[in-house]
């Protein structure tokens, strides 16, 4: 069992994270630091985690990508992805792999909202339509469909090593719809969710609206494009 | 201008600022643009021709085509580095490795 933290610039709290990770679940806790310029990376292997370093910046997405390729050529059997800032507990990662074995889902995503998570109004609405727009594609019921906190089946882990989409924020929902065409099967877990307890939110409004708009762009063409080609990775690497 | 323009693009290639690639396009504008210059007259005769009155807006037309179609394609190149340097960033962290936990102290006691 693997957790893959992706981290950038999180100093503050990535310690912390890593401390409780580990303190619930025996299993091996994964830091990919994705080119922070602060300490996040020393702070994480001394709270005992392992850590990768992107050179410099390439967002969540690529950071998580470089996450399962590792846990695909380490063989793990499951794989949970919880984010460096605090925001999710700790002690909610086992129920989401629980639900991964229980139902023999691939996917299983920890939903901020059935915890009584309250958001801006712009934001509620677009989570809103985003929510109704992807449940709708995949025909199982997400309320929270930019969750970062979510559990993998290794099945999972493979379709995502190589193709996880990297754009910035619109990682998450690109991902089930990759998974769904895959054939992937991806279920809602309820949790609850913390403040953050330091660093800042990833993005500001303007960037989220860009992000939405193209989302929804991706989300029109996905049916009639190309699917992306296999890239070029794990030739040269045998970590 | 366009003389001035062919000159300034073989500079840039002199100083290997800009690839031969690139500067064929350009260095090909730039002949256009003395040929244009030279022969004022024959931009008016092909504007009647084709049914635009003023032959400086058949100029004008056909370069604003021209340099979106230049931007697509500099857009399109630009997509494709990014995700050249998007692999090769991953597959540097993978060839690097990953680093194994500092013994916590704290964690034995």
């Amino acid at each position: 069992m693997l957790v893959i933290i992706p981290a950038y610039n999180e100093e503050a709290t990535v310690a912390d994270v890593v401390r409780s990770v580990r303190s619930q679940l025996d299993g091996d806790v994964l830091v990919v630091d994705d080119g922070s310029q602060d300490q996040t990376s020393q702070r994480a292997r001394e709270a005992g985690a392992m850590v990768l370093n992107h050179p410099f910046n390439l967002g969540v997405g690529a950071a998580l990508r470089t996450g399962f390729r590792f846990a695909r050529t380490t063989r793990y059997k499951a794989v949970a992805q919880v984010d460096a800032d605090g925001q999710h507990d700790a002690a909610d990662v086992s129920v989401l792999l629980e639900r991964l074995s229980s139902e023999g889902a691939d996917i299983v995503i920890g939903s901020r909202f059935a915890g009584g998570y309250e958001v801006g109004l712009v934001r509620r609405f677009t989570m809103r339509v985003l929510s109704r727009t992807v449940s709708r594609r995949l025909g199982v019921k997400v309320t929270d469909t930019t969750s970062g906190f979510r559990a993998f089946s290794d099945r999972a882990v493979e379709v995502f090593a190589t193709g996880y989409p990297t754009a910035y924020l619109s990682d998450t929902v690109e991902a089930l719809i990759l998974a769904d065409s895959h054939g992937l099967k991806i279920v809602e877990q309820a949790v609850q969710m913390h403040e953050r307890q330091g660093g800042r939110p990833s993005s500001g409004s303007f960037k989220s609206a860009l992000y939405f708009v193209r989302l929804t762009l991706v989300l029109m063409l996905h049916r009639f494009r190309r699917p992306r080609k296999q890239r070029g990775f794990g030739h040269l690497v045998s970590n | 201008m366009s003389l001035l323009q062919f000159i300034v693009v073989l500079e840039f290639v002199r100083r290997r600022k800009l690839l031969e690639s690139f500067a064929l396009l350009w260095l090909f504008v730039g002949v256009a643009g003395v040929v244009v210059a030279v022969f004022r007259s024959s931009v008016d005769s092909v504007a009647r021709f084709v049914g635009i009155t003023a032959g400086a807006n058949l100029f004008l037309g056909v370069g604003l085509i021209f340099l979106l179609f230049v931007c697509v394609g500099l857009s399109v190149v630009v997509s494709r580095l990014e995700e050249r340097v998007e692999i090769l960033a991953e597959e540097l962290t993978a060839v690097r490795g990953v680093a194994p936990p500092i013994s916590d102290t704290a964690d034995v006691s």
